[in-house]
């Protein structure tokens, strides 16, 4: 009796691991490109119609807590890095192109050279411009500066500004 | 005799074998110098690309990659957001060329690079909103026209015209630079200004500029 049910136990598990065997994802080829949908990294996405800093020298520092990160956005003076995005938006060009604008303010007490440049999409959020050309932007300490960009296409309707320290 | 002839060859062999041997010894030595030189013969570090809109590793206080695609990409952006030009009913021709754009300045440069890049980046981005007259290859036009008219070739596909096509507008400008040299180092400000002018009257219809100041303890050489 006791010899069957060990036979039993032996036979469950070795099922259990042909099973497991059976399961297991074999990779082979190429890997599809994804984008990642985690709510734990909702920066990862690209939102359109906004400023983004890409340079960590310039990043917002994380709102974290024992090392542990708990917020990824925050618009507290603590959590943003040495230049802070006042304002941006876009408009129609009399040409009928999309004219957008950024508003940066330095928050340190020293001169800050940083660049900007914009992509450009259409109403189907298709990328219609590549990117511009990098615009440096000279930034007093404790100063405001403006960066303007123009898209060269009529059909543009969103745009994706990026900001990096001046190199 | 026979034997002191031997004898005498035998010397002689065994010259010439020393000869040969001390020569084989010479070669095998020149091969070993050969060898053992000091080349350096690593692999070493192969050409890298670079961003053309970031500042390289080697650069000076002069006009550098990054200032030219930053420019042109600029101007080229105005342009076509100024109603003058980009937004008349009837496509304006406009010659870009570095005929009228001048270097003033102490960086040496070839001013064509700044004009034929905003001309390419106009003509693709304008998408006939601007008609681009090819001044500078007047000459070859004026070849085959003239070919054409003596009968040595036929007349195309598209047709002839009269004359060739004369411009509204034209692109000029001027490279200007301010340079201090110290202890400290060099540095040179640049001030490059864009114009376009109606060809018929003189008026500027259409001005940019793009200035930059760069610091460095020391100036590269530019070609």
């Amino acid at each position: 009796m006791k010899k069957n049910v060990v036979n039993f136990l032996l036979l469950v598990i070795g099922l259990t691991l042909l099973t497991a065997c059976e399961r297991t994802v074999m990779r082979e080829g190429a890997t599809p490109g994804l984008r990642i949908r985690d709510s734990h990294l909702p920066q990862a996405a690209i939102r359109l119609n906004s400023v983004n800093i890409i340079d960590p020298g310039l990043q917002a520092r994380a709102n974290s807590v024992f090392g542990m990160e708990i917020q990824s956005f925050s618009d507290k003076a603590d959590y943003i890095g040495k230049v802070a995005v006042e304002n941006h938006g876009g408009r129609r060009s009399a040409t009928g192109t999309l004219d957008i604008f950024v508003v940066l303010r330095n928050r340190t007490e020293y001169p800050l050279q940083v660049e900007c440049r914009a992509l450009f999409f259409d109403q189907q959020e298709v990328p219609v411009e590549g990117p511009t050309a990098w615009q440096r932007v000279y930034l007093d300490q404790n100063g405001i500066a403006s960066c303007n960009m123009f898209s060269t296409l009529i059909n543009t309707s969103y745009y994706y500004v990026e900001i990096r320290e001046g190199r | 005799m026979k034997k002191n002839n031997f004898l005498i060859l035998n010397a002689i062999d065994l010259d010439c074998f020393k000869a040969l041997f001390l020569s084989f010894m010479f070669f095998l030595l020149a091969g070993c110098t050969v060898y053992d030189s000091n080349v350096n013969n690593v692999s070493g570090r192969p050409t890298a690309y670079s961003d053309p809109s970031t500042v390289g590793r080697i650069s000076g206080v002069g006009i550098e990659s990054q200032d030219i695609t930053s420019m042109s990409d600029l101007m080229m952006r105005d342009i076509l957001a100024t109603p003058v030009l980009a937004g008349r009913a009837k496509a304006p021709r406009v010659i870009v060329d570095s005929e009228y754009f001048v270097n003033e300045s102490s960086s040496r440069i070839n001013k064509n690079i700044i004009t034929d890049r905003l001309r390419i980046q106009l003509n693709r981005a304008a998408a006939g909103r601007l008609f681009f007259i090819g001044r500078h290859y007047s000459h070859m036009v004026e070849k085959e026209r003239k070919l054409k008219r003596q009968g040595l070739v036929d007349g195309g596909s598209m047709g002839m015209t009269r004359k060739m096509a004369g411009a509204d507008f034209r692109l000029g400008g001027r490279i200007t630079s301010l340079d201090a040299r110290g202890r400290a180092g060099i540095s040179r400000f640049h001030q490059i200004i864009f114009e376009m002018i109606e060809l018929e009257t003189g008026a500027i219809v259409w001005s940019n500029m793009y200035d930059f100041r760069k610091t460095a303890q020391d100036d590269i050489i530019y070609r």
